[in-house]
C-alpha cells in the first residue's frame, strides 16, 4: 500500500480552515438557478436536497421540464404562434475542490509518473445552462462546460436537444440531440457525490448523438434511442475528394448503436432492464491506446434498482454485463462486468450524506497490457454534504480504495499501478 | 499495516472534521428546515397540505410541509397546495411560491355577511362594544374590521399568557394583525 503523506493531516487541517473562510462570505448569497425563477418556486419543490431530485422533480422532469403555466411571462405580442421566454434562460453551475489523493499520472509506455498528493482543483469547472419550453410540447435544453477540470480555454457542450412530448398526438416522446444513454437509468448529473458512476464511463454508455423515444405502456416505461455510437467529439470532413464541402460528417461509420431499457414500479422498487446493442473501432497501437478502423460489435445489459424510503433515503443499484467482441484480438472476444450502489440520507435541509460503492472487474481485459486492464475498480466513497443555501453546498468527501496495487509487468505501464484513495472538500453551486 | 493504520486514522478523521467545520462556519439554524406562517381572517381555520391536517391559524409550516420528497400518486394534485377551511366561509386553496414563504400566508377567508356581524359582537370583553371610534365617523366595515382586530389581539393575549405561543411567535403574529389592511 502506497504511504499516505506525513502531511496529511496538517494539510487537512489548514484545507479545512481555508474553505471556513472562504464560505463566511457565501453564507448570504442569494441564488436559484433558472427553473425556480421562472416559476417562483423554492428549490426545495423539485429536489430533496441539490442536486438529487425529489418525486416532483422527477415529475418535472418527466413532464418535458415545464409547469402548466410555463406561457406566464413569456411574450407573445397577441400571437398565438409566439411564446417567446421574456429573457434567455440561463444558470451557472460551478464547482471548485482541493483534494489529496495517491493516485497518478502514468504514462503507459514509458512508466513515468506525475503525482500531486495535494491538488487545487478549483475551478474543477464553469457550466453554463439553458433550458425552456417553447411550445406546448416542445422544450430545449442545453448546457456547456467552461474549462472542465483544469482544461482552460476549451468549452464543451455536453447535453444538448430538443424534446417533443407527444409526436403526432401518439404519446411517444422523442428527443433529438446530444444525451447520456446512461440518462435513462441514473443520470450522472444528478449524483451526490463528486465521485463518478464508473460503470457508465468503462462502458462507454454517457454522452453520443442521436434520438430517443419514449413512452409509458401501462405500467411499464418503455424506451428506445438510436445514437451514432461515437462519442460527441469526432467530426470529419465531407469533400469532393481534394475540395473541401462545407457541411461534416458527425459519425464515422453508418451503423448505429441501439439501445433500450423497460422499466417498472415493483412494489417500493424501481427496476429496470437496460440493453445495447453497436458497433466500436478495434482498439490498436501501443498499450491499445489508439481506435483501429475495424467495427466490432458491442453489447450490454444492465439490470438497475432504486427506492425512496421515508422520503429521505433514496438507494440504488446498477450493473452492467459487457461483451466486446474482437476488440482486442480478432476472433477473441471480451467479457467483463461492472456496477455501483449507493444510498443518500438527506436528515435535514442542511446535510446529506451519501455512500457509493463502484465495482468492476476487467476480466477477459485483464493482463492484456493495455489501458484497458484499467477497468478495475473496487472503491467505497463517503461524501458529507452541507447547505448553506438550497443551491451552493459544501463537500467533504473520502474515497477508499480496495483494490491492491499491481506490480508492472508485461511491456507497457498498465493496470492498477497506483492507490486511488482521496480525500476532497469543496464547492458545489448552482445559480 | 502501519500505512495502512495511519491512512485509516486519516479518513476518519477527515470525515468527522468536515461536518463539524462546517458546522461551526454556519452555526445557527442547523437541522431547521426554513418556515413561514399561515393565518387567517377570520382566524382558527383548518389547515391542509399533501400530507394532511397539519392544525388551525395561525401556525407555521416548513417548506417540506408543502414540497414533500415524496407523496402518494393520488395526491400529486394537492402537491405545493395549501387549503384552509373554516365552517361557516369558502375553502381557500393557494399555490404557494417564493413569495408566500418569504412573508407568510394571511388568507382573507369569504365567510358573507355572518363573519361581519359576529366580528362585531364581543367575545368576552366589553370594552370594545363601546366601540368610540366607531362613534367618531367610521363606516361599519373600518368599526368591523377594528373590533375584529382588538379581538384577535386579545385571543393572542391570552394565547401567549396561556404558553401557547412563545413571545417571539406573539409580536410576529401582533405584528401581522396590526399591520394588516
Amino acid at each position: 500500500m502506497r504511504r499516505i503523506p506525513s502531511l496529511s493531516l496538517s494539510l487537512t487541517r489548514f484545507l479545512l480552515a481555508l474553505l471556513a473562510v472562504l464560505a463566511s462570505g457565501l453564507q448570504s448569497a442569494q441564488a436559484m438557478p433558472d427553473f425556480a425563477r421562472k416559476y417562483n418556486l423554492s428549490c426545495a419543490a423539485c429536489h430533496a436536497a441539490y442536486p438529487r431530485l425529489n418525486k416532483f422533480g422527477e415529475h418535472f422532469l418527466d413532464n418535458n421540464m415545464k409547469l402548466p403555466n410555463w406561457k406566464e411571462g413569456t411574450v407573445s405580442g397577441g400571437d398565438d404562434m409566439l411564446a417567446l421566454p421574456a429573457k434567455p434562460s440561463l444558470a451557472v453551475r460551478a464547482q471548485a475542490y482541493v483534494q489529496a489523493r495517491d493516485g497518478k499520472s502514468i504514462d503507459p509506455v514509458t512508466g513515468a509518473a506525475l503525482d500531486a498528493s495535494t491538488d487545487f482543483q478549483s475551478p474543477y469547472l464553469v457550466k453554463l445552462l439553458s433550458s425552456a419550453p417553447l411550445s406546448e410540447h416542445l422544450t430545449y435544453y442545453f448546457y456547456a462546460i467552461l474549462a472542465e477540470k483544469g482544461v482552460n480555454g476549451e468549452a464543451i457542450v455536453e447535453d444538448a436537444w430538443f424534446r417533443h412530448d407527444d409526436v403526432f398526438g401518439s404519446g411517444i416522446g422523442m428527443q433529438l440531440g446530444q444525451f447520456q444513454l446512461s440518462d435513462l437509468m441514473f443520470p450522472r448529473e444528478t449524483r451526490m457525490t463528486f465521485q463518478d458512476f464508473m460503470a457508465y464511463r468503462m462502458a462507454g454508455i454517457t454522452y453520443d448523438r442521436g434520438v430517443l423515444f419514449d413512452r409509458g405502456v401501462g405500467l411499464l416505461d418503455l424506451a428506445v434511442g438510436l445514437v451514432n455510437g461515437n462519442g460527441i467529439e469526432q467530426n470529419f470532413n465531407i469533400n469532393s475528394p481534394g475540395y473541401r464541402r462545407p457541411d461534416k460528417m458527425f459519425d464515422n461509420d453508418s451503423s448505429k448503436t441501439v439501445f433500450g431499457r423497460v422499466g417498472t414500479d415493483i412494489g417500493p422498487v424501481s427496476a429496470g432492464l437496460f440493453g445495447l446493442a453497436g458497433e466500436q473501432k478495434n482498439a490498436i497501437g501501443i498499450a491499445g491506446q489508439d481506435s483501429g478502423i475495424r467495427d466490432t460489435d458491442k453489447r450490454i445489459i444492465g439490470l438497475d434498482l432504486s427506492g425512496n424510503i421515508a422520503g429521505n433515503i433514496y438507494w440504488y443499484g446498477q450493473v452492467l454485463w459487457n461483451s466486446w467482441d474482437d476488440f482486442l484480438v480478432q476472433g477473441r472476444d471480451y467479457e467483463w462486468y461492472g456496477g455501483f450502489a449507493g444510498v443518500d440520507y438527506i436528515p435535514s435541509d442542511r446535510w446529506a450524506f451519501s455512500a457509493l460503492y463502484n465495482y468492476a472487474d476487467a476480466n477477459d481485459l485483464a493482463n492484456t497490457d493495455t489501458i484497458y486492464e484499467g477497468i478495475d475498480i473496487n472503491s467505497l466513497t463517503l461524501t458529507a454534504s452541507y447547505y448553506f443555501m438550497r443551491n451552493v453546498k459544501g463537500i467533504g468527501e473520502v474515497n477508499v480504495d480496495f483494490l491492491s496495487e499491481d506490480r508492472q509487468s508485461g511491456t507497457y505501464y498498465t493496470g492498477h499501478l497506483s492507490k486511488e484513495h482521496y480525500f476532497l472538500i469543496g464547492f458545489d453551486a448552482a445559480f | 499495516m502501519r500505512a495502512g493504520r495511519r491512512a485509516a486514522v486519516f479518513v476518519l478523521v477527515a470525515m468527522l472534521a468536515t461536518p463539524c467545520l462546517l458546522r461551526a462556519v454556519d452555526s445557527g439554524d442547523l437541522f431547521r428546515p426554513r418556515r413561514f406562517q399561515v393565518d387567517s381572517v377570520p382566524g382558527g381555520a383548518e389547515v391542509f397540505v399533501i400530507g394532511g391536517r397539519v392544525g388551525r391559524t395561525p401556525l407555521t409550516l416548513s417548506e417540506r410541509d408543502i414540497y414533500p420528497n415524496w407523496y402518494p400518486d393520488e395526491q400529486a394534485h394537492l402537491y405545493g397546495v395549501i387549503v384552509l377551511r373554516k365552517a361557516g366561509c369558502a375553502e381557500f386553496s393557494r399555490n404557494v411560491d417564493l413569495d408566500d414563504i418569504a412573508v407568510g400566508i394571511e388568507a382573507r377567508l369569504d365567510c358573507g355577511q355572518d363573519e361581519v356581524a359576529d366580528a362585531q359582537v364581543p367575545v368576552s370583553d366589553p370594552a370594545p362594544a363601546s366601540a368610540p371610534v366607531a362613534d367618531a365617523g367610521m363606516t361599519p366595515a373600518a368599526a368591523a374590521t377594528l373590533q375584529r382586530r382588538l379581538r384577535q389581539l386579545k385571543v393572542l393575549q391570552e394565547l401567549m399568557e396561556d404558553g401557547l405561543v412563545t413571545e417571539q411567535e406573539e409580536r410576529t403574529i401582533r405584528k401581522r394583525i396590526l399591520d394588516a389592511p
